[in-house]
Formats: structure tokens, sequence, C-alpha cells
């Protein structure tokens, strides 16, 4: 038997803790997929992975964001070129012809050069999670 | 006195509600806050987490309390802005780190100079959270 538990507070043997930071403190969504074979390992509320191109992913929820005003937290693993040092970035809509990479239900980034971003790289390892 | 609570849904008294599976699955397993620049006691702040290891060029283990039921968490990475703010953090990648590579008990953050991935930067804070 389940149904639905109304309450603010819980209380701990610690103290009281807040109903709302269940719903706003989680995370809405994550996933830890292989940008290279394009293949989801772990996820959470994520549908799937569309690879637009190399390094260029977008992660499309199961279920939509309440906005767009999430806040998605991005990591990668090292690069395959120890010389180089990587990292995931949220798309800028100006480098997109105006289109929007962050919708209530899916996340558009890239994975590249730190020094220079414009060369695209695939990732083994991608780590995303979304609070909003 | 203690006990559990069945319920599918968590409401707060404004009437706002969500599945408790989105708080069991949103929540972070495991996240911890360290001061890079310590050879010990660098553990600041963690929850999930019984230890960190400092093993070389600002590689550091981090090994969790209760072992994750696979190695698919997600992991997300970030760091202080130090010293011109020349370092980026990341986790150690699966196919390029074997040796380091995620497992249920331990993972691997680094902190590398961003124009040279294999020189590792010394930062104040690191700080990584991990969701399954």
């Amino acid at each position: 038997m389940a149904g639905t538990l109304v309450i603010d507070t819980l209380n701990a043997s610690t103290g009281p803790l807040q109903t709302n930071n269940g719903m706003s403190g989680i995370a809405k969504a994550w996933v830890f997929f292989n940008g290279s074979t394009n293949t989801i390992n772990g996820s959470f509320n994520v549908g799937s992975i569309t690879k637009n191109g190399t390094g260029d992913y977008t992660v499309n929820f199961s279920t939509a964001m309440p906005n767009a005003n999430y806040s998605p937290q991005l990591t990668g693993g090292t690069a395959a070129t120890t010389n180089l040092v990587t990292a995931p970035f949220i798309l800028c809509s100006s480098l997109t012809s105006g289109a929007t990479t962050k919708t209530t239900s899916a996340l558009r980034f890239v994975y590249g050069a730190v020094q220079n971003p414009t060369t695209l790289y695939d990732q083994a390892e991608l780590n995303v999670a979304i609070f909003a | 006195m203690a006990g559990t609570i069945v319920s599918d849904t968590i409401q707060n008294g404004a009437g706002a509600s969500t599945s408790t599976t989105n708080v069991i699955n949103g929540c972070a397993k495991a996240w911890v806050t360290v001061n890079g620049t310590l050879s010990s006691g660098m553990t600041l702040a963690s929850y999930g987490v019984s230890s960190v290891t400092y093993i070389s060029s600002c590689l550091y283990q981090v090994s969790f309390s209760t072992a994750f039921t696979d190695a698919n968490y997600s992991s997300a990475v970030s760091s202080s802005w130090d010293s011109g703010g020349n370092s980026y953090p990341m986790i150690a990648n699966i196919a390029n780190n074997g040796t380091y590579a995620p497992s249920t008990t331990s993972t691997y953050i680094v902190s590398r100079i961003y124009n040279n991935g294999s020189t590792g930067f010394l930062v104040n804070y690191l700080y990584a959270i991990f969701f399954r």
C-alpha cells in the first residue's frame, strides 16, 4: 500500500529536514554516458542522447523540466591526448545562429579543448546532472 | 522510535509534490569538499565518502563509505579559481586511465593546468558529487 505523504518537515535525530529540500535540492536528471559510442551507462530521467557530430551531444529528458532556467553540471574525463585539457561546455546561442540549446526537453553541449573550444573531441566519459 | 514510511509521493503544505522515486534517484549518494593543497586531512566536508588520498600530480582517489551497486554512477567535479585560474578539474577517463578507472568503491579526480593535461595544478578546493 502506498499513497501521498503530506508533511513540511521531517525530523531526524540530528534535526529537522525541510521536505522542500527533497523537491528543490535533488537532481531532476543525471546521466553518465560514453560520447564515443553514444552509449548510456547509467541515467535518471534521460531518455536518450543524440550525437550531433564529433564532441557534440544533446541530452533528451524523459520528463521535461518545468522551465529552461535549470542548472546543468557537466564533467568530462581526462583527454585522450594528455597534452590537451578538454572539457564540456554548454553551447552559447550566439555560436549556433541564435538557436536555443537549452530547452525544457533537452540540453545540447559540446566537448572541446579548453585552449581552443572550437575544436571538438569525443569523450568516453561524460557526466551531466540537472537541477531545477 | 524509528520505522519506515511507505509513500509514492511526498508533498509539502503548499501542495508542491514529487514522486518519492525522484527523491531516491535524484539525491546525491556521495559528495566531498577537498583541500587539494594538504597532504593529510584534506577532506573538509563530505557525505558517503570515507577518505580522500593524494596519489600524484594532483590526482586524488575518492573512496566511498558504501560501495555503489556498479561503476555506472554519474560524477560532477569543480574547483576553486586559484593562482590565476589556470586549473581545470576532471575525472579519470575509463578508456585512457585504466589504473584510475572508476570502480564501485572509489574513483579518481584530477586537477590539471589548463593548457597541459599531463601537468598537475594544486588548488585549494576541489568539489565532487556522485549520483546513482
